[in-house]
This record gives structure tokens, sequence and C-alpha cells, in this order.
């Protein structure tokens, strides 16, 4: 399942959209890829980015970053569409970030496509990567927040040490997750 | 004498386990009903947007414009019906390799509008139960009352509530206009 991680001015410069002409985004759900459009459409609004569908003009509004996501049954042809106008990529200011299923069709059709991939330079992202959690950082914020470990937490709390109110229940399961995570 | 306590524990967790909750969509449950929050007014605009998975936990996420006490991320409330404008709405959700539930809690907590009384409701599902009998913990349950020093928080049984059905029918309880929305 995918999972998104930081806002999206993070996920945003992780897709480093200003440094390529093409990303390509990798979803392995439908949710997980709303997800994605809804906090980049908020956090982006207005005039900043065109987020559309087929069929694309790529010299539409040259400025404005473009994210199209292709339909699931179409992935395969659209990508092949989108190859034969690729050299209309180097005629854009902002990026492309085209969204595709992680080993769906339109996937297969673009590694068949070396002249339309090195448009990406590299930039594939998978979300699924994007959203790990790093466990490091987890618990250093957990610790800067409640004075304890998780571990010296999760004993407080089933000692009664700690109140039972909304705070510490919702603390206590990021204790668990980090504490599962480090066995 | 059969424990009902313990007979429903067993039920709640089968049916944890057996769910097979997509995150996206788990999320995308979680917007809807924030949905119904903001059109309502009762919380900003952005609520919608900010929450985000971080592992295998759904959170408000940090940019949220309230914190509880050691600074969890939540919303901060306004025109609820029942509670005072600041009431704090926050959950965790925690979802395992399969899609099954694994823990969560929702909650509200802040004054009422009556008198400015501590109050606070909030679900629980816990991975196994806390304490046993009708005070104890259940693995699914519901804590209501003043707060956890005022008492008494009556530890309530609730039906087999999913996350955002849990973060609905609390939003409902401090606020009722919201149920004719639905």
């Amino acid at each position: 399942m995918s999972r998104l991680i930081g806002g999206t001015g993070t996920l945003w410069s992780k897709l480093g959209v200003l440094r390529a002409p093409l990303v390509v985004v990798l979803y392995s759900s439908d949710g997980a890829v709303d997800d994605l459009t809804a906090e980049i459409a908020f956090d982006t609004p207005g005039d900043d980015l065109l987020l559309t569908s087929l069929p694309v003009d790529l010299a539409e509004e040259p400025n404005r970053p473009l994210i199209v996501r292709l339909p699931l049954r179409d992935e395969d042809a659209a990508v092949q569409r989108l190859s034969l106008e690729r050299d209309r990529l180097s005629t854009r200011a902002a990026p492309l970030v085209l969204l595709l299923q992680t080993e769906g069709a339109g996937m297969r059709a673009l590694k068949k496509l070396p002249f339309l991939i090195s448009f990406a330079q590299g930039r594939i992202v998978n979300l699924d990567a994007l959203a790990v959690a790093d466990p490091v950082e987890e618990r250093r914020t957990f610790q800067e927040a409640t004075g304890l470990t998780p571990e010296d937490f999760l004993l407080q709390r089933s000692n009664g040490q700690l109140p039972d109110d909304l705070d510490a229940n919702l603390w206590a399961h990021r204790a668990r997750t980090l504490v599962e995570s480090s066995q | 004498v059969n424990d009902p306590w313990s007979s429903w524990d067993a039920a709640v967790q089968t049916w944890a386990e057996g769910l097979s909750l997509k995150a996206g969509e788990l999320s995308t449950q979680m917007r809807s009903v924030l949905n119904e929050a903001v059109a309502g007014g009762l919380c900003d605009r952005g609520a919608v947007h900010q929450i985000k998975w971080a592992g295998n936990e759904l959170r408000v996420s940090p940019a949220a414009n309230g914190k509880t006490v050691r600074g969890h991320p939540a919303y901060q409330l306004r025109n609820l019906a029942s509670l005072e404008d600041g009431a704090l709405l926050g959950f965790v959700v925690r979802v395992g390799p399969k899609g099954q539930l694994l823990s969560f809690t929702v909650g509200i907590e802040g004054a009422l509008r009556t008198s400015g009384t501590p109050w606070s409701a909030r679900i629980d599902l816990t991975e196994k139960p806390e304490g046993r009998g009708p005070c104890g913990h259940p693995v699914l349950h519901a804590h209501v009352g003043p707060d956890d020093k005022a008492g008494p928080v009556a530890r309530v049984p609730i039906r087999l509530l999913p996350p955002d059905q849990a973060l609905r029918w609390l939003l409902v309880t401090v606020h009722p206009a919201l149920e004719s929305t639905a």
C-alpha cells in the first residue's frame, strides 16, 4: 500500500519536479494517487499547476507543471501517444508529472521507450518508497515530545502513571509502532 | 458464566483482523468525514488535507492547527453545538501489512458550552484488552465523560465502527447538525 509521508512541500521537493522535464510517479492504489493529487492541488492552488487527464497538450501552458493521470485501461496507448510528442517536452519550462500504476501497462510501455524515459533523467519515484517512515527521526520526535523513550512510555502507561487522555493514547500508538519496529 | 466482555473482544479482533484496508481508501474515508466538518464550519478548510501516512500509521499532520498537551498534532474545532471553540480532535490509525486494522484512537476533548466543564469522548481499538470487566478496557470501547481527573468517564461498549465511522460518530455527538447532512 502507498502511504505519503511529510507534507506536499516535502513530497514536491522529493519529486524534484523542477529539475527534470518529466517526472514519473508510480502508485499502487487509486486511493494513494487520490491522496497525492488532492494534496498537490490543495497546496498548489489556482493557476500554479494543471491537473488533467488525457488528451494531453504538451504545448499548452508550458510554464505550469502538468500532472497527468492516465486511464488504467489505456495506460499503454497513452504512453505511446505521449512518446510521439516527446520533443515538446523540451519546450516546456515546467515539468510533466506522469502518474502511472506500479508494474502497470504504462510503466511496461515506458521501459520500451528509451527516448521518452530519458526525459525523466532518473526521476522515477515510487510513492511506496517515499512513504517509508524514518524510525530514527520518529523516535527522536517521540522522545522530544513526551520526554520518554517509547519503551518507557508504554511501561509507564501500563503502570497507570500516565493520564488516560487523548494525548497519551495518540502517542501510545506511535510508541507501539516504534517498539515493534525495533524488535 | 460466559463473560460478555471477553466474547465481545474475540468478535472485535476477528473483525479487525479480517479487514482489508487500503491506505488510500482509508485516508479518503477520513477526508470525507473531515470534509463534512469543514462544510459545517467546524474546522479549517485545510483540515481535509492535513492527514498523513507515516509507515503504517495514518495521523493528523503537524500542519494542523492544534496540538495536544505533549504536542501530538490535532485539529482545533469551532462552532460546535456542545463544546466551546478550541476543542481538540485527534486520531491515529494503525494498519497491518495485509490491511488489517491493528489499532486506532479517535478522540475529542474540550469544554462544555453550558458550564465550561471539561468533556471528552474517545474511541480506542487496542490490540489486546487492557483490564477486565465493565470498567476495564475491552479492545474496542469508547470513553465518555468529563476527563480522567474529574470522572466519571464511562467505558462504553460500542459497535464495530471503523475509524471513519468512529470519527463521524464523535463529531455528530458534539454537533448533531452534522447528522442531517450525511
